[in-house]
C-alpha cells in the first residue's frame, strides 16, 4: 500500500474534523467560577486553631475521663 | 485605574468584568482545542479559577486576552493528557455525523486516529492542519517558538499519516 500525502491527511481531517462553530456554554458559568473561588481561598486553620486542636488532644490522652465530657459537649 | 490594573490588585469586580468579556472568547478556545463542549465548559471555569490565582502576576500594561489563551492552551494541554486514554467522546455538536454508514464509519476512524495524537502534537495540529493558522500566530498563541510550532505540525503530520494507516484507511 503507498503511504499516504500530505494532501491526503489534510483533506480527510478537514472534512471529517471541521473547526467547531462559534459555541457559547450552556449555562452561566460566573457562579461555579465564584465557587471554585471561595473553595479555592477558604483560610488555613490559625495557629490558635491548631494549638485549641492539640490541648484537645493532650487533654484526652492524660485523662482519658475528658473524652466523654467533650463527646457530651459536641 | 482601569479594570486590568484592578484585577492586578485583586478586585472580585474588575474579574467578574473580566470574566463576563473574556468568557467568551476562552471557551471557544478551548472549544476547538478539545472538541468537547462538556469539558470547555469545566475547562473556562479552572482556567478563571488559575487566572484568578495568578492575578498578582499579571501586568496590566499586557492583553488579559492573550494572558488568558495561554492559560487556556495550558489547561487545554492538561485536560488532552487526562483523556487521551480514556474512551472516545463525541465531538462538540457543532460536527454533526455523517448520513451514510460508510461515511460514519470513516468519520470514527480519522476521528480516532486524531485524538490517539500526543496533546502537544493534537493542539498544533488544530490550529496548523485543520484551521491552517500562520506559524507565528500558533507560537504566540502557545507561547513557543515558530520553530517548534513547525516541528510540532510535522511530527503530528507523519503520527496521522501512521495512525490512519493502522485505522486502514486508504491512500
Amino acid at each position: 500500500m503507498s503511504p499516504l500525502s500530505d494532501e491526503r491527511v489534510l483533506r480527510l481531517l478537514r472534512a471529517e474534523l471541521p473547526v467547531p462553530e462559534a459555541h457559547v456554554a450552556a449555562t452561566d458559568l460566573w457562579p461555579r467560577v465564584q465557587s471554585r473561588v471561595h473553595q479555592g481561598s477558604a483560610p488555613w486553620p490559625s495557629a490558635v486553631d491548631w494549638m485549641l486542636a492539640a490541648l484537645v488532644v493532650i487533654s484526652c490522652v492524660l485523662s482519658p475521663s475528658a473524652i466523654g465530657m467533650l463527646l457530651f459537649h459536641l | 485605574m482601569d479594570v486590568q490594573e484592578r484585577f492586578a490588585r485583586g478586585d472580585p469586580e474588575a474579574f467578574e468584568q473580566l470574566f463576563r468579556q473574556f468568557s467568551p472568547e476562552v471557551h471557544r478556545w478551548l472549544l476547538r482545542l478539545v472538541r468537547d463542549a462538556a469539558a470547555a465548559d469545566d475547562l473556562t471555569v479552572e482556567v478563571f479559577w488559575r487566572i484568578f490565582k495568578a492575578h498578582a502576576r499579571f501586568d496590566p500594561g499586557r492583553s488579559f486576552g492573550a494572558w488568558a489563551r495561554r492559560i487556556a492552551s495550558n489547561a487545554a494541554l492538561d485536560h488532552l493528557r487526562q483523556v487521551r486514554r480514556a474512551r472516545l467522546r463525541p465531538v462538540a455538536a457543532s460536527s454533526p455525523p455523517p448520513e451514510s454508514a460508510a461515511r460514519r464509519d470513516l468519520h470514527v476512524r480519522v476521528e480516532r486516529a486524531y485524538r490517539q495524537l500526543p496533546p502537544k502534537l493534537r493542539i498544533v495540529a488544530e490550529l496548523a492542519l485543520i484551521e491552517q493558522w500562520p506559524h507565528d500566530e500558533i507560537a504566540a498563541a502557545l507561547g513557543i517558538s515558530r520553530s517548534a510550532v513547525k516541528s510540532r505540525a510535522s511530527r503530528a503530520m507523519k503520527y496521522l499519516k501512521d495512525a490512519f494507516v493502522r485505522e486502514g484507511i486508504e491512500p
